[in-house]
């Protein structure tokens, strides 16, 4: 084009410079880094999302036992402050990391990324990360794992789903844990699945109770394993 | 939740255009942000205006705006607005993944995106 006909800004003149930069696609791309990184070691991994209290380590410790004998299996935990998840994780045999975020209220894909180069990824085949307990931010960040499961409890009442439409949106796999309790609490299973099948029609959903075992081997085989 | 570290991103994005260019003034950034992320506008601009101070940024201001959520339809090709379902007793509103068009799961192309879209700013003369 003729230097002519293209216009540019006299200096000290307002001047709009166009960018195109997502915020959020820095955390999107690290993400894709890290699937990369465990796709290229053969690993499985599961990005374990849900409430602080809906049951995310009892779902991972009841499918760890299950699984230990078959697959050699890690656990990252993922919490503000303490290990007791970790160790909880730890006491079935398995090797397990904790990340303390300190403030932040999900994990992020660097977190994980720095988590992994600690992992010796050529000797593990599953991989469980537990999230934050948190049912907004994780959303919006992606860690990079092969499905994303969140875990959902009849003790939280029967409103969480629509309270909470995007992490359900985002996610590969519901669990609804704490089955047992639902006639004392008064919430309705169904209900719950309703909600989730109104945000997401395909979305499976499976109702477990991790403190009977009951629908741990139907997550398990939901999740190929 | 996360607005503090997203409106530090923003900054830091926009103090490094703004040097590259050697702007003596920043005026606005523009920032597009899809309404499926969990992102607030009110707590965004809140954090971006403490973090400006004794910067570049200091007299600008930052303009968002909303991106509504767009999806696709793999089985009958449907492009537009997301679904959403409301139950006006219990005051809920939730976006939903189903076409609106045939019923069937959607994917989204719109709506989760935090996107500085322009920054404007006054050159230096030197």
């Amino acid at each position: 084009m003729d230097s002519s006909t293209v216009i540019k800004p006299e200096l000290g003149e307002v001047f709009d410079v166009e960018l195109e930069e997502d915020i959020l696609e820095a955390n999107r791309k690290l993400a894709e880094e890290n699937a990369e990184t465990l796709r290229k070691y053969g690993v499985r991994s599961f990005d374990i999302m849900g409430s602080v209290g809906s049951g995310k380590t009892s779902l991972i410790e009841g499918l760890v036992q299950m699984l230990k004998g078959r697959y050699r299996i890690a656990a990252i935990g993922g919490d503000v402050a303490t290990t007791i998840d970790a160790e909880r994780i730890g006491r079935h045999g398995v090797k397990v990391l904790q990340i303390n975020t300190g403030k932040e209220c999900h994990l992020d894909a660097n977190l994980v990324k720095k988590a992994l180069s600690r992992l010796d990824l050529s000797s593990i085949d599953i991989l469980f990360i537990e999230n934050v307990g948190n049912l907004i931010c994780p959303a919006d960040f992606p860690l990079g794992c092969e499905k994303r499961v969140v875990v959902i409890s009849v003790s939280e009442g029967e409103h969480m789903v629509v309270k909470h439409p995007y992490i359900f949106a985002g996610a590969d796999l519901a669990v609804i844990n704490k089955i047992d309790l639902s006639t004392i609490m008064g919430v309705d299973p169904s209900k719950i699945e309703r909600d989730i099948h109104l945000i997401k029609p395909n979305l499976t959903v499976i109702r477990t109770s991790c403190k009977t075992g009951e629908g741990v081997a139907e997550v398990a085989k939901a999740l190929g394993l | 939740m996360h607005e503090l570290s997203v409106a530090n991103e923003i900054v830091r994005v926009a103090i490094r255009e703004a040097e590259k260019r050697g702007a003596k003034q920043v005026k606005s950034v523009h920032l597009a942000v899809g309404r499926l992320t969990h992102l607030s506008k009110e707590q965004l601009t809140f954090c971006y205006n403490l973090l400006k101070k004794d910067t570049i940024l200091k007299g600008s201001r930052l303009i968002i705006t909303e991106q509504e959520p767009t999806v696709k339809c793999g089985s009958c090709g449907y492009l537009g607005p997301i679904s959403k379902v409301a139950d006006d007793e219990l005051g809920l509103w939730a976006v939903s993944l189903t076409c609106p068009k045939c019923g069937e799961p959607v994917e989204i192309k719109e709506g989760l995106e935090c996107r500085i879209k322009a920054i404007r700013m006054v050159l230096d003369k030197n």
